[in-house]
């Protein structure tokens, strides 16, 4: 009956305590609660909390109202506007072509330009601007530009499609469509703002950036999250020879039998002069006397296991997209600095589910985990608690599945179950181990 | 049962003041003593050779003399047999079934949720015992929550009828302008005091259902604290069990733990009682592999023995019962001269229980949470699975991919839905358990099958933990 | 309120996706065709949080195709359209400008007007206060001079004051104190730049030759579209472990009632799946709801027929 038991963990009434996860983003809020973040009403953004909701709909006239009062107060809170205060206004231009480096940019000149305005700060680093940089900000100011964009040779700052649509987004950037060509007079007047609407239509599709892969990045750009793109977000990156030295080579993968095999027959021969142990037609044990379920549990251990340590790690271009790292994600507190950035706390791999239909198979799940960096289970307390190490396991990534507009991440571990040999652990022993032990039983 | 033990922890005061005191609890049988020995194996212990000590050489030696002498008794073979109708293994030898199931939990009672305890629960129900089984207050705690729900819903409609009413009557009085005006203050309130307003309809409702949901959660905890005949007491993650007072009432009667003496406490009860035992223990193909090919502790007969018949019938062949089990590992089952595949169901799921036994979970069937298994540290009676294990199939191995008719099977074989990996994933989640995706990887199909050993070990097994991941809850 | 767009409404199709950027649009065919989508947009009013979300509004291609096939909506390619912008007239530049200029003018008044009244406001509060405390006039006298650099002094109105300044700032990292001077400053008004959320105007109407064809649909159409036609509110599934939620009402006022997934007529259903998906439902006090059209795509003359043939069923696990 033990595991019977276990049924009864999920039954409604037996849940006075709050259910493990509740993310309020899981469900269709009631806008009502926004009926303050309304343009023309007066009142500060706090995020509300849920509401009730009705189990069916009823031919009642009030639910009828409070239903007609959710949808006004929802029409309400998206027609807010995004406006930019003229003194606070950040301008950027849309550049369909990506970046072009200055026509004078030849001459050495420029490292003299950039000493006029300001003679104590050194010209910026000639960094490379991706290909895929689209946006520019010619007068870049404000913390956003601390995690994004890459600033070229005369300071302008450039953003690729994902940032400038998260910034335009948030209402934080006004970007202007180039100006008619010819027109170079009167420039900036005719230089006609970009809708959000063209801000999708002109940056989703451009330069890999996927609406799956944007909703990934806003979302939790909008929680405080730095990303930026992983080495594997273009599907045809190339190999690099010499970090894989030895993708080809069958690595000393199987653990099962080796070693433990060897050890089992000394024992055998030791403390087993009977055995009649067959692993042809078993028994696997043998007939004869055991001296220990130790030796018993190393007999049977006969099925080869994967170990992440002795694997070699892959280069992303040996995954297969979309099961591939594409982000690189830090938390809020981490210190970023966009020059040099650490080692990432998070890597997410970005899936559409109307794309990629099924789950990963054994090799794709595999060789994206490979692609990962070894991070072991260690620590005091992995130490100490065997199901934290399992859980925690020795490569890990996250998967973002997106489900048309709906993201839902999973973590995903090599748990390795073949490094932890439950049944040398006291817990499983029943039979005492070594003499300290049996001195310390009662 | 982890709620449940908070809900009756949450309310143990009221239920101490304003109740009846609880019926003293009988004594927690003594699981470690009943299950000590994780595998139904006979293992005699040698003292350990220090070398500095010459007596403990002749302990030693004088250990290995007495087994020469008088060979301890040799491993103890249980018998079964199979199935065909629900293509298992049925115990029913009162003495195998308690072995089997107090040496490894293995197996099931046929007639009851996990161990069997159907002769328990009869004797009860026939008033020789008082208290209740777990079934039995699952049965009540269902027909009481059914109630409890027709009477909510009867609730509502009443609610919604009279809210008709009134609106068809201030219609009729002219009055529908102060509804309006009610309706509109209502939704201006919004601003204030946002959870308070407009909703008092639904308030009231909830409020309702609250109040029977608190109801019926005091009843659930009183009811669970009577019945908790056994509360964990040293166990940290809190497990508690029921078992059947059988069980409790076994006194583990050995003076030497490394003896295997069984406590046949059924047929030694003092009570008596005289009806038969309609129970059996019924075992996975997957257990039954094991315990006969792995351990050597079972013999699988083609139908029922009759005690005493033994000689005239001899048992399956170890690879006749891996054929055997293959073919019954699709539905319907294949026919007997069909050759064994390398991912036919069993070969797979096969792998992965012996796999997780060899590293000494205990590892039981998952079904009831929608997965393959589920693991146990030690088990069931010590602490609730933490794991829970489906399997995938895998073909990495190029003769799978040799050519297109190939490629599109395993293709098939391999595919599974996002849908279902988020639907597993939610369930676990409910029961507060970890998700295990085990990779089985697939050999191409073998020359011979003559060695099983060698056969297996050209799988190859990976395991993927996978948890849902909160952004909101990683930010710190 | 109650809106009624010229019909067929454009749906944004962008890089394999259906997106609607008009609000207009949006509450339209959710009152009148139950549609809802998903907002995938941040709201500029409050970016920082994943719980309310704005536009664009995401369709499933099963939304964008029902109501292209209701004759509701029409697929632009909205990239193609976008190239419209290179070749506009100078004239419908000028005009589309001096449109937005006068709106960011009339914005940059309400936002001034708001903020003489929000100080004239707390200036009362604060005179009010002050004649309360007659006992030490000199003193209420100093803590209203002190208001406009102290803000904490009166935390509920201060409060106020900053967030709705923030509201209209750009970059959040700027204290309040310094907003509150720039409103000061621009006392003479300057327009307020407007970032619209849609591109027409400028660009014309697109024309029906245009248009896309109908989105191409997963075989779980059929079950979709027949769920829609009993009154089914319907959305993306996965996040809960099915494919679509199926909610009895709008889901603004109501939660879902069934957990659904679609199946092949002629496919084998692992019974596990039944398990597993029985239990999520009754876990949530859902139904567990599988359904599929009985004949195929080549048995019938038009997808509409075959919603005709679908069948539901619902399933509830019973324990054990």
């Amino acid at each position: 009956m033990a595991d019977a038991d276990e049924d009864v963990i999920q039954t409604p009434s037996a849940t006075a305590v709050p259910p493990p996860e509740v993310d309020l983003s899981d469900e269709t809020q009631d806008f009502r609660f926004l009926n303050h973040l309304n343009f023309f009403a007066e009142s500060s953004p706090n995020i509300p909390r849920r509401g009730e909701k009705d189990f069916e709909p009823n031919p009642t006239e009030h639910q009828a109202d409070v239903l007609s009062a959710s949808r006004g107060a929802m029409h309400n809170a998206l027609s807010y506007p995004r406006l930019h205060a003229p003194k606070t206004r950040i301008v950027a231009f849309y550049a369909p072509n990506g970046y072009t480096p200055p026509a004078d940019r030849a001459t050495p000149k420029a490292g003299g330009e950039g000493a006029n305005p300001n003679p104590t700060k050194p010209a910026p680093k000639p960094t490379r601007v991706s290909p895929d940089a689209c946006v520019y900000v010619p007068n870049p100011k404000g913390q956003f530009f601390k995690s994004m964009g890459q600033a070229d040779p005369t300071s302008r700052v450039w953003l690729l499609p994902e940032e400038a649509l998260y910034l335009i987004e948030r209402g934080s950037l006004d970007i202007r469509w180039p100006s008619p060509s010819g027109s170079t007079g009167s420039e900036e007047d005719l230089s006609i703002p970009m809708s959000l609407q063209a801000a999708y239509a002109c940056f989703i599709g451009h330069g890999g950036l996927t609406l799956e892969r944007y909703s990934v990045y806003t979302g939790l750009k909008r929680l405080g999250y730095t990303l930026i793109r992983a080495p594997g977000w273009s599907d045809d990156i190339e190999p690099q020879e010499s970090d894989t030295p030895d993708i080809n080579e069958p690595a000393p993968r199987l653990v099962g039998p080796g070693l433990a095999g060897i050890f089992s027959s000394l024992f055998k021969w030791i403390h087993d002069p009977y055995s009649t142990a067959s692993t042809a037609t078993g028994p696997i044990i043998g007939t004869g006397i055991h001296r220990h379920y130790m030796d018993v549990y190393r007999k049977l251990a006969i099925i080869p296991w994967y170990d992440p340590v002795t694997a070699p790690e892959r280069h992303p271009s040996d995954t297969t997209p979309p099961f591939r790292v594409v982000f690189h994600v830090y938390k809020p507190s981490t210190p970023f600095k966009k020059s040099a950035p650490p080692p990432p706390e998070f890597r997410i791999a970005v899936v559409s589910t109307r794309d990629q239909t099924t789950m990963p198979t054994l090799m794709q799940l595999g060789s994206l985990l490979e692609s990962t960096p070894l991070d072991p289970p260690r620590g005091e307390k992995m130490d100490r608690m065997m199901y934290m190490r399992l859980r925690h396991g020795y490569r890990n990534v996250i998967m973002a599945v997106v489900d048309q507009g709906v993201v839902s991440y999973l973590r995903v571990a090599d748990s390795a179950f073949g490094k932890e040999k439950l049944f040398e652990s006291k817990a499983v022993q029943g039979h005492k181990r070594n003499r300290n032990q049996k001195s310390r039983k009662r | 049962m982890a709620t449940v033990d908070k809900t009756a922890v949450t309310h143990s005061e009221p239920a101490q003041n304003g109740r009846p005191p609880r019926p003293p609890r009988p004594p927690r049988p003594n699981y470690r003593q009943i299950h000590q020995f994780p595998l139904p194996v006979n293992v005699h212990h040698v003292p350990p050779v220090i070398p500095h000590n010459p007596l403990s050489l002749i302990s030693v030696a004088l250990s290995y003399l007495t087994f020469l002498i008088s060979p301890p008794c040799p491993q103890e073979v249980y018998t079964a047999y199979f199935d065909k109708a629900t293509s298992s293994i049925h115990v029913t030898d009162e003495k195998a079934i308690n072995a089997l199931w107090q040496m490894g939990f293995f197996g099931k009672g046929n007639l009851s949720r996990s161990e069997p305890s159907w002769l328990a629960r009869e004797r009860k129900r026939r008033g020789l015992h008082d208290g209740k089984t777990s079934e039995e207050i699952t049965r009540l705690r269902r027909t009481e929550r059914r109630e409890l729900k027709l009477e909510r819903a009867r609730m509502e409609k009443l609610a919604i009828e009279e809210r008709l009413k009134a609106e068809a009557a201030a219609r009729e009085a002219g009055a529908s302008l102060l509804v309006d005006q009610a309706t509109q203050s209502a939704a201006d309130d919004t601003n204030n005091s946002p959870a308070a307003v407009a909703e008092r309809f639904s308030l009231k409702k909830a409020k309702e259902a609250r109040a029977l949901e608190l109801r019926q959660a005091r009843e659930l905890a009183a009811q669970t604290a009577a019945a908790e005949q056994n509360q964990p007491e040293n166990l940290p993650n809190g497990k508690s069990v029921r078992f059947s007072p059988v069980v409790q009432k076994k006194e583990f009667v050995s003076t030497s733990p490394s003896s295997l003496q069984l406590p046949d406490s059924v047929v030694d009860a003092p009570e008596v009682y005289d009806f038969p035992n309609e129970e059996h223990l019924q075992l996975s193909n997957e257990e039954a592999f094991f315990l006969a090919y792995s351990l050597g502790a079972l013999q699988v007969f083609d139908g029922p023995v009759k005690t005493g018949e033994t000689q005239s019938q001899s048992p399956t062949t170890i690879p006749g019962l891996l054929k055997q089990f293959c073919h019954h590992s699709f539905q319907p089952a294949r026919d007997g001269s069909a050759s064994i595949q390398p991912d036919d169901p069993f070969m797979i799921s096969y792998t992965v229980y012996h796999h997780f036994r060899s590293l000494g979970w205990v590892i039981r069937s998952g079904v009831k949470f929608g997965t393959d298994y589920l693991l146990y540290n030690r088990g069931p009676v010590f602490s609730h699975a933490e794991f829970a294990v489906v399997v995938i199939p895998s073909y990495i191995h190029p003769y799978w991919s040799e050519t297109e008719e190939r490629k599109n099977y395993t293709a098939e074989k391999q595919a599974r839905s996002w849908w279902w990996l988020h639907c597993v994933n939610r369930v676990q989640a409910q029961v507060l358990k970890s998700l295990v995706l085990c990779y089985v990887e697939v050999p191409p199909p073998a020359s011979s099958i003559d060695d099983i050993g060698a056969v297996f070990g050209q799988y190859k097994v990976r395991e993927f933990l996978v948890k849902r991941w909160t952004p909101n809850r990683t930010r710190d | 309120m109650d809106f009624q767009p010229d019909l067929p409404v454009p749906i944004s199709y962008v890089s394999g996706r259906y997106l609607l950027f008009s609000i207009d649009v949006v509450t339209y065919l959710r009152r009148e065709h139950h549609i809802c989508g998903v907002l995938i947009g941040t709201l500029p009013q409050i970016p920082q949080q994943n719980v309310f979300l704005g536009l664009p509004l995401e369709l499933m291609p099963e939304e964008a195709r029902l109501l292209v096939d209701k004759g509701v909506a029409c697929i632009v390619d909205e990239t193609k359209a976008h190239d419209g912008m290179n070749t506009l007239l100078e004239e419908d530049r000028r005009r589309y400008l001096r449109d937005l200029e006068s709106q960011g003018l009339h914005v940059s008044r309400i936002q001034t007007d708001r903020k003489e009244r929000l100080r004239e406001q707390t200036m009362k509060k604060l005179e009010e206060k002050g004649a309360k405390k007659k006992a030490n006039a000199s003193a209420a006298a100093a803590q209203t001079s002190a208001v406009p650099e102290d803000p904490t002094s009166t935390p509920p109105q201060s409060q106020k004051d900053a967030s709705t300044v923030n509201l209209f700032a750009a970059d959040e990292s700027q204290s309040s104190s310094p907003a509150i001077e720039v409103s000061k400053n621009t006392t003479p008004q300057a327009p307020v730049a407007i970032t619209p959320a849609t591109s027409y105007p400028p660009l014309p109407t697109p024309s029906p030759s245009s248009y896309l064809s109908a989105p191409t649909v997963p075989p779980s159409y059929p079950l979709f579209a027949h769920l829609h036609s009993k009154g089914y509110f319907l959305s993306p599934g996965l996040r809960f472990g099915c494919q679509y939620m199926a909610y009895p009402g709008d889901p603004l006022r109501f939660h879902s009632h069934f957990l659904v997934v679609s199946y092949e007529w002629d496919q084998n259903i692992d019974l596990m799946d039944l398990i597993v998906g029985g239990r999520l439902g009754t876990g949530v006090k859902k139904g567990f709801l599988i359904g599929g059209a009985q004949k195929g795509i080549d048995d019938v003359d038009s997808e509409a027929d075959r919603i005709d043939t679908v069948r539901a069923f619902s399933l509830e696990w019973a324990g054990m």
